[in-house]
């Protein structure tokens, strides 16, 4: 069914530039202009040669008959030639059995207008493309700028999504509330308040917060109040926007602050309170050492309790005479940057009274600059009277150390003196000939005085070994000699109780030379062997020296001395080398002995690496023994001059100085060098010594320690500095203690000799510093001295109340020496009557015992017979202060016999 | 699609479940930007994205999504965009459904960037046409039910439609009964 026109074909073409006509058999039979220029090969062929259905596309056929269904419809062509280019919009009708299409070529954008090569007069006046495509252009236009703004939106939306950032994931809750009190914001971390107060957005905000805004809306500024929601606390910060109508609200969650302020304020008042609390004190000085905090005991202690500390300086708390090193001790600290000090000083408190306070006191900083001082300090006063009293304990307890080794050095000095004189004199007595009585007398002497210098030596031994004082030497020695040579020494005693003494050393050992001190191990040996001897009553005594080990270089022995004696109980085997114990209290009264022997030996064995043992049976005797281990040596090893070798040296012609203020002394070594054919000149003392130095040249000087006027250390020092002498001097000294020596050899001296000495020893030290050369002797000095004195005695003057027999003998045929010491006589003995003579009317006893104490020596040495046993009772009777009415009678007996003598010497001189 | 297709999904789920509920479908659906200008043309992709992500969070199945979708489209994006020319599209809900598909190929040209679905009319009765359906696009078949529906109602005509033929079922299009 097609609409029919009654237009012709010009008029169409007109009307409708783009249409075509169709015969049934769908060719192409007519086409528009318009057409034709838009699709130049279309007026010919069929229609589906060169065209298809855009819409509709779907049942559309390209046949007559089923085009004339789709009359009522929009028909879109496609040209097939020209795909890509303009669509063909428009509508189908039929017309005496053709169809024709009437339509315009749809168009989206004007540009395709050129595109196509179209102009807006190829369109029909009434078709409205041409004025589509200036609608499409302002729309496409408008469509560019919504774009650009769109484009602007999203950004905008995303800039104002990052700031909402600052409100929505603020950790502090936010919201906006109007002023009329609705919550129109609320972000994230407001939700557990919303939930708190069982709210939404878009509600009213409780009546505490609206209060709140009301005073914030009525003052136009910022307030803040805290805020509890529930066990939290909330700091709120509300700030008006009145002219937009609300305010927003900032809540910030502050429990966690509150509660560490609460626990920083239960800290402090902690801390307060202990420092308040405190038994010490506590103090804050600021940086100039004002005090800026005192705590209450500081009051108390310093103040009498007054809180009047603040701002005082703190120097004017310590005692004046201290302020100085105090201010001096701190401004170190800060100097030297250090942090923590401690100090003792004296302080005054508000009394006046002395308080000692001990304080640490550290440097206070902030941000690495001092602000202060803070101090912990205590009351020291006590601490400091107990170290006083301490001090002063120990300073007496070293004084009485100091004293007891004095004391020793003292007692030694004095007990060697005389001990020197004894031993010299009673020497030289004993080469006399000497009738019986008086030579088992002389014996008993000289056994008491040895037998009391063994007993002084051991007393030194141990004070030097407790001191740490006696080094061992390290010196040759052959062990069969050594043992020889022990029971030598005491094979007396031995022979005197019928005890015979066997000695068994391994062939081994009897010519090895072995390295240790033979001085020591023979004290050793000697009182283990005199102990033997002294508790064995029948039997014999053993001493051994077995190898035990050899090694290199190396040989481990034992000395043992086995004896048959009375032995030792088993519970007393450990205590016998304590000192001073013996078996018990008895043992000394039978046996003598000081009990210190043993302790010495043990102490000396150990010195030596080994260790004393005892295995003993009580009844059947004892066994002592000790192991060494000892390193071997050789022949080189043996000292020079061997104590008992007869080798001396030649000193004749030396010029000697003896510096000696003791008369026997004086004598004896006078005696031994002139024997020896050298020049003796005496000094009294240091002082005199110094003045003869300084006048005449000698070889050598031997000094006496102590002496009055000036002691030998001093003369020494002098010689030496002052002086710049080099003469050799030899330190004869008692002084055994203390007397080292090394302590000599320090001060100038050479060498040195102890009291008492023997002739042959003081001979070798001179010939040994002279360079001297060494001579062999026929034996001991002046052995032939006693035949020709004793055929003297035997035929010697009667007359006289003396006797010269025993000096004679002592001077071993040397007439000066006799002369000397009657010279003496003369010299010495008036004085002391004279003196005796004055107490006959004074009888002051104790210098009347003085003087027969002192005029003793000489009597007896003069043999005045008559006297002697006077004197003895006069010095006893005196002494003890008793038979006051024999003494005046002694006393004149005494002064009347030595005038006789005197007189009867003068003469003897004379003549 | 075009911008107003999307701009639809939003309005519908912001009218009928609130901004909260867009916001969530937003997020789920990945897309971008929820700014949408009816006459540019979208990725179908954002508009499928969209109808998943609705479907999700208000937990409704996508069928339920494209039908109330079909239903706004009419009722709420037709009316107020297109009001009276909506309404020339025919006097009836038989003549709109008859103009459907002149009305789709006029929307051809005048939006050359969209490949609109192309209806066609059969079986004409007085209460009933078949409406067949072509679309180069899958799964939106829902979409035309609720147009239909959603113009029952613009007409005020009570409404049915019955699915005749679909592509599921080996067809080349979906082919609808509508009665009134």
């Amino acid at each position: 069914m097609g609409k029919q026109t009654g237009i012709g074909n010009k008029e169409l073409d007109i009307l409708f530039p783009f249409h075509f006509w169709m015969d049934k058999e769908m060719n192409i039979q007519s086409v528009g202009a318009g057409l034709i220029k838009l699709f130049p090969n279309v007026p010919q062929g069929h229609f589906s040669k060169h065209f298809r259905f855009k819409r509709p596309s779907f049942g559309i056929r390209a046949e007559y008959e089923s085009i004339l269904e789709y009359t009522n419809q929009v028909i879109i062509l496609e040209n097939i030639q020209n795909e890509g280019t303009a669509l063909i919009r428009g509508q189908v009708l039929s017309s005496n059995g053709r169809l024709l299409f009437v339509g315009s070529p749809w168009m989206t954008a004007v540009s395709d207008l050129e595109k196509y090569s179209l102009l807006v007069t190829d369109f029909a006046i009434h078709d409205p493309v041409t004025d589509m495509l200036q609608v499409l252009k302002v729309h496409q236009m408008g469509m560019n700028d919504i774009q650009v703004q769109r484009d602007e939106l999203i950004r905008k939306n995303k800039q104002i999504s990052d700031i909402a950032r600052f409100p929505h994931e603020n950790p502090n809750a936010i919201f906006r509330v109007s002023t009329k009190g609705i919550i129109f914001y609320a972000n994230k971390k407001s939700q557990p308040i919303l939930q708190f107060w069982n709210l939404k957005e878009g509600r009213k905000v409780p009546d505490s917060v609206a209060l709140a805004m009301e005073s914030t809306i009525k003052n136009n500024s910022q307030s803040e109040y805290e805020m509890p929601i529930g066990e939290r606390i909330f700091l709120v910060t509300l700030v008006p926007f009145l002219a937009d109508g609300y305010i927003n609200i900032y809540a910030q969650d502050i429990t966690e602050k509150r509660r560490a302020e609460e626990r920083l304020r239960e800290r402090e008042e902690l801390f307060k309170q202990l420092v308040e609390d405190a038994s010490d004190i506590i103090y804050r000085t600021d940086r100039k050492g004002n005090f800026t905090y005192t705590n209450p005991i500081a009051n108390r202690i310093l103040r009498n309790g007054k809180n009047d500390m603040l701002g005082m300086h703190y120097t004017e708390l310590v005692r004046p005479d201290w302020r100085e090193k105090a201010g001096a001790f701190y401004q170190k600290q800060l100097d030297d940057d250090v942090a923590l000090s401690y100090f003792e000083f004296p302080a005054l408190d508000s009394n006046g009274d002395q308080i000692w306070i001990g304080q640490n006191v550290k440097v206070l900083k902030e941000n690495d600059q001092r602000v202060g001082f803070q101090a912990v300090a205590r009351d020291i006063t006590e601490i400091k009277e107990m170290e006083r009293s301490l001090m002063e304990a120990k300073e007496k307890a070293e004084e009485s150390l100091s004293f007891k080794e004095r004391f020793l050095a003292n007692m030694s000095h004095e007990i060697r003196t005389p001990m020197n004189g004894i031993l010299g004199m009673s020497k030289l007595l004993s080469t006399a000939a000497l009738p019986p009585k008086y030579e088992r007398y002389l014996q008993a002497i000289q056994s008491s005085a040895k037998n009391l210098l063994v007993i002084i030596n051991d007393i030194l031994d141990l004070s030097k070994v407790e001191a740490g004082k006696l080094e061992l030497e390290h010196i040759g020695f052959k062990p069969a000699e050594l043992i020889s040579n022990v029971i030598d020494g005491v094979d007396y005693l031995a022979a005197e109780k019928d005890l015979f003494i066997s000695w068994d050393v391994k062939p081994i050992l009897s010519q090895q030379v072995l390295l240790g001190d033979p001085v020591r191990l023979t004290q050793v040996l000697t009182n283990l062997l005199s102990n033997a001897i002294k508790f064995t009553e029948k039997g014999e005594i053993q001493v051994s020296c077995s190898l035990l080990s050899a090694g290199d270089g190396q040989v481990k022995i034992r000395f043992a001395v086995k004896d048959t004696g009375i032995g030792i109980p088993r519970d007393k085997l450990e205590s016998i080398f304590e000192d001073f114990k013996q078996v018990d209290a008895s043992t000394t009264r039978k046996y003598g002995g000081t009990g210190l022997g043993l302790s010495i030996s043990k102490l000396l064995v150990e010195l030596h690496g080994g260790h004393i043992q005892v295995e003993s049976e009580v009844g059947r005797g004892s066994t002592f023994f000790f192991d060494l281990e000892l390193e071997k040596g050789n022949e080189e090893d043996l000292p020079d001059s061997h104590p008992s070798s007869l080798s001396s040296y030649d000193i004749r012609d030396s010029k000697v100085l003896l510096v000696e203020d003791h008369n026997v002394n004086q004598v004896y070594a006078t005696s031994i060098l002139e024997d020896a054919k050298a020049y003796v000149t005496l000094a009294e003392n240091g002082k005199e010594a110094i003045e003869k130095l300084q006048n005449d040249a000698y070889d050598v000087v031997l000094m006496d320690s102590q002496m009055p006027v000036m002691g030998g250390l001093e003369a020494t020092r002098i010689i030496r500095d002052e002086l710049k002498l080099k003469v050799p001097i030899i330190a004869l000294t008692a002084n055994a203690l203390k007397g080292d020596r090394d302590s000599y050899l320090r001060l100038g001296m050479n060498d040195y000799l102890s009291k008492p000495f023997r002739d042959i020893e003081l001979i070798s030290k001179i010939g040994k510093l002279l360079g001297r050369d060494k001579v062999v002797s026929s034996g001991e000095l002046a052995t032939k001295a006693p035949e020709i004195q004793k055929e003297t005695a035997e035929t010697g003057p009667k007359q006289p109340l003396y006797n010269l027999q025993k000096l004679e003998s002592m001077s071993r045929g040397k007439q000066a020496f006799v002369d000397r010491m009657v010279g003496m006589f003369i010299q010495e003995v008036p004085k002391s009557v004279e003196l005796l003579k004055a107490q006959q009317i004074e009888m002051d006893l104790d210098v009347i015992y003085g003087i027969a104490h002192k005029l003793g020596p000489s009597v007896k040495m003069l043999d005045i017979q008559l006297i002697i046993e006077s004197l003895d009772r006069l010095e006893e009777y005196a002494g003890a202060k008793s038979h006051a009415e024999a003494i005046p009678g002694l006393m004149q007996e005494v002064i009347t016999h030595c005038e006789l003598v005197i007189a009867q010497l003068k003469e003897r001189a004379i003549q | 699609m075009y911008g107003i297709v999307n701009q639809a999904v939003k309005g519908l789920v912001k009218e009928n479940f609130g901004e909260e509920s867009w916001q969530k479908i937003v997020a789920a659906s990945g897309i971008e930007s929820d700014i949408f200008l009816s006459n540019e043309s979208y990725d179908d992709s954002t508009t499928y994205q969209l109808a998943g992500a609705a479907a999700e969070v208000l937990e409704i199945s996508v069928p339920q999504v494209l039908q109330a979708l079909g239903e706004y489209w009419i009722l709420r994006t037709g009316l107020s965009n297109y009001g009276e020319l909506l309404k020339s599209g025919g006097g009836n809900l038989r003549e709109f459904i008859i103009n459907l598909p002149n009305f789709h190929s006029r929307v051809m040209l005048m939006y050359p960037k969209v490949t609109p679905p192309e209806f066609k009319v059969t079986d004409e009765t007085e209460r009933s046409v078949n409406l067949h359906y072509y679309s180069t696009r899958e799964g939106l078949a829902d979409f035309v039910v609720g147009l239909i529906h959603g113009l029952g109602k613009l007409f005020e005509t009570p409404v049915e439609v019955k699915l005749l033929e679909s592509r599921a079922e080996g067809s080349d299009h979906e082919v609808f009964q509508v009665n009134w």
